[in-house]
């Protein structure tokens, strides 16, 4: 899931416990009962009960023991594995299959916990990372798989601009002495209007691809988002309000303020076209600080002081599974014509080339906010608390080695340039 | 002052879009040599003398950002004009900073190119290249 933040910081993670030692579970199930953040646990002790469930969905994260009666050692796992692949799972073996349990690990495994060698505090902990870390591989996927089609996207749009004005200049000089009337001179024109547009849309992913980064500069965000709403209020009809909230005036980010623009303006356009009964579109700004905790679910965020610009609106909301496809290139929900699917897939992208984050927050039926989150500091120091961030972060949530060691490599790979 | 045609050299790999430069360019009154990549254009350059040079950037056999880099250092120097499908805010910059005389992004309005380089050689006391 790249950014949705469905999950709430105090409700309860769903374990399903696949167990077939029934004093084992229960003593599972009392050891984590005393863990701040509550545990809803599910118990079955065999791997075709396990499978019916996980095909239920609504799951958090499996508890696994790998010999169950009716499936032993690494197949239990694979079978787990197969049955849903972005379902964390944590491993439990006894004292003499650490080897077993390592390999588990190795074929995707979150973790794995020996049996009766760990307290309560331990295994909830085990519990909780497996769930972050899996989300957090998971943005890490979504940000890899951006960084591929923009790439693809600027080695493609730089060979379509020649083929545009190829086709453009040629089909200008085949109009030249047609007479306006003519229909073989309408038909250029609209031919031409099509060139148009695919430049346009080549412009878009180039914008969305651009390689060198942001020309950040000191901008004041209470200018920044007075000029949005300069801009934003005329495309609001009658039928739709815009509120602002803006920080003091001497609130600044080192930032480029064009691309900041361009977020907001793409977010305020999608707010309004997520109403179209009309509704409040709000622009909203100010100063937050990030804690260990509160930047542990963001992908290249470190913990420090941000400056956080937030779009809503009172529109529909987004269904949980198009929430998980959103920030992807070309995926819209406008008609063919009205979106280009690249608008907030664009939001994303600069958001990310500034150190920064974007979050969504929907609820359906009672609206979506969109919010970017940018570093204060310059950006000197911003690669460098990246760096540290990235290594301190995974590092301490990690209880296997094997598994710490190539999410944050991973992790460092990502940084933000 | 002479009253010879303007002398132009189009550098693209792109053969329709160097044709198509070409054809706008020659319609002003320029007079227009193509090469297919920089390392071509350098060597034209040093057979003869231009008034300006339209360059492609991504280019094989020498990108035109070297092209360029290298005609900025001469002391009597062309115009030097950049014709890009790249949109790279801060290449453009780099360009401009150095010196070259525009940029323009494709697909490019070849009829205000052409305008363009007319208005500024035209303002020119001395011509680079000597009268025939």
């Amino acid at each position: 899931m790249p950014a949705a933040s469905n999950t709430l910081e105090n409700s309860p993670i769903r374990i399903l416990l696949i167990e077939d030692d029934a004093a084992q579970a229960r003593l599972i199930e009392h050891l984590i009962s005393r863990s701040p953040r509550p545990f809803e646990v599910e118990w079955v002790d065999s791997l075709s009960l396990a499978l019916e469930r996980i095909a239920d969905g609504g799951l958090d994260v499996v508890v696994v023991d790998l010999g169950l009666p009716d499936s032993q050692g690494i197949e239990t796992f694979d079978a787990v594995r197969a049955a849903d692949a972005f379902l964390p799972a944590v491993v439990m073996t006894g004292t003499d299959c650490e080897d077993l349990a390592t390999e588990a690990v190795r074929r995707g495994a979150q973790d794995y916990i020996v049996k009766g060698h760990h307290s309560g505090a331990t295994i909830a902990r085990a519990l909780r990372y497996a769930v972050e870390r899996q989300r957090l591989e998971e943005q890490l996927r979504q940000s890899q798989k951006m960084e591929a089609v923009g790439a693809l996207a600027g080695g493609v749009a730089h060979e379509f601009n020649n083929l545009l004005q190829a086709i453009i200049g040629y089909t200008r000089y085949a109009m030249e002495g047609l007479p306006v009337h003519d229909v073989r001179h309408r038909d250029l024109t609209k031919a031409l209007d099509a060139a148009d547009r695919a430049a346009g849309l080549t412009r878009q992913l180039l914008n969305f691809s651009r390689h060198d980064g942001p020309m950040k500069r000191e901008t004041s965000v209470a200018k920044l988002v007075r000029d949005v709403a300069d801009l934003v209020a005329p495309l609001l009809g009658d039928l739709w309000r815009l509120e602002i909230e803006l920080p003091s005036d001497g609130v600044t980010l080192n930032a480029d303020a064009g691309m900041l623009q361009q977020s907001l303006m793409n977010l305020c356009i999608n707010a309004r076209d997520a109403m179209p009964d009309g509704g409040t579109v709000t622009i909203e700004s100010r100063e937050v600080t990030l804690t260990v905790l509160g930047c542990s679910k963001m992908v290249g965020v470190t913990p420090g002081e941000y400056v956080v610009l937030s779009v809503g609106d009172t529109g529909c909301g987004i269904p949980a599974e198009l929430q998980e496809r959103i920030l992807e290139p070309f995926v819209t929900t406008k008609e063919p014509g009205k979106g280009t699917g690249l608008g907030l897939a664009l939001v994303y992208s600069i958001a990310t080339q500034h150190g920064g984050h974007l979050q969504i927050d929907s609820v359906e039926g009672v609206g979506s906010t969109f919010t970017i989150y940018l570093p204060k500091c310059d950006q000197a120091t911003t690669e460098n608390e990246n760096a540290n961030g990235a290594n301190e972060l995974p590092v301490d949530a990690m209880l296997t080695v094997e598994a710490s060691a190539s999410l944050a490599d991973q992790l460092l790979l990502t940084q933000p340039q | 002052m002479n009253d010879s045609p303007f002398q132009v050299l189009v550098v693209d790999d792109e053969a329709a879009v160097r044709e198509l430069t070409i054809r706008a360019l020659d319609r002003a009154g320029f007079e227009c040599s193509p090469a297919i990549n920089g390392e071509q254009a350098l060597k034209m350059l040093e057979m003869k003398d231009y008034d300006a040079v339209v360059t492609d950037l991504r280019m094989p056999n020498l990108h035109g950002h070297a092209l360029a880099v290298d005609l900025l250092a001469r002391e009597n120097r062309p115009l030097i004009y950049v014709v890009t499908g790249i949109v790279q805010p801060k290449l453009a910059k780099d360009l401009l900073s150095r010196g070259v005389d525009d940029i323009f992004f494709k697909p490019v309005d070849h009829a205000m190119l052409a305008v363009k380089i007319a208005a500024r050689l035209e303002s020119q006391p001395n011509r680079l290249v000597a009268a025939k």
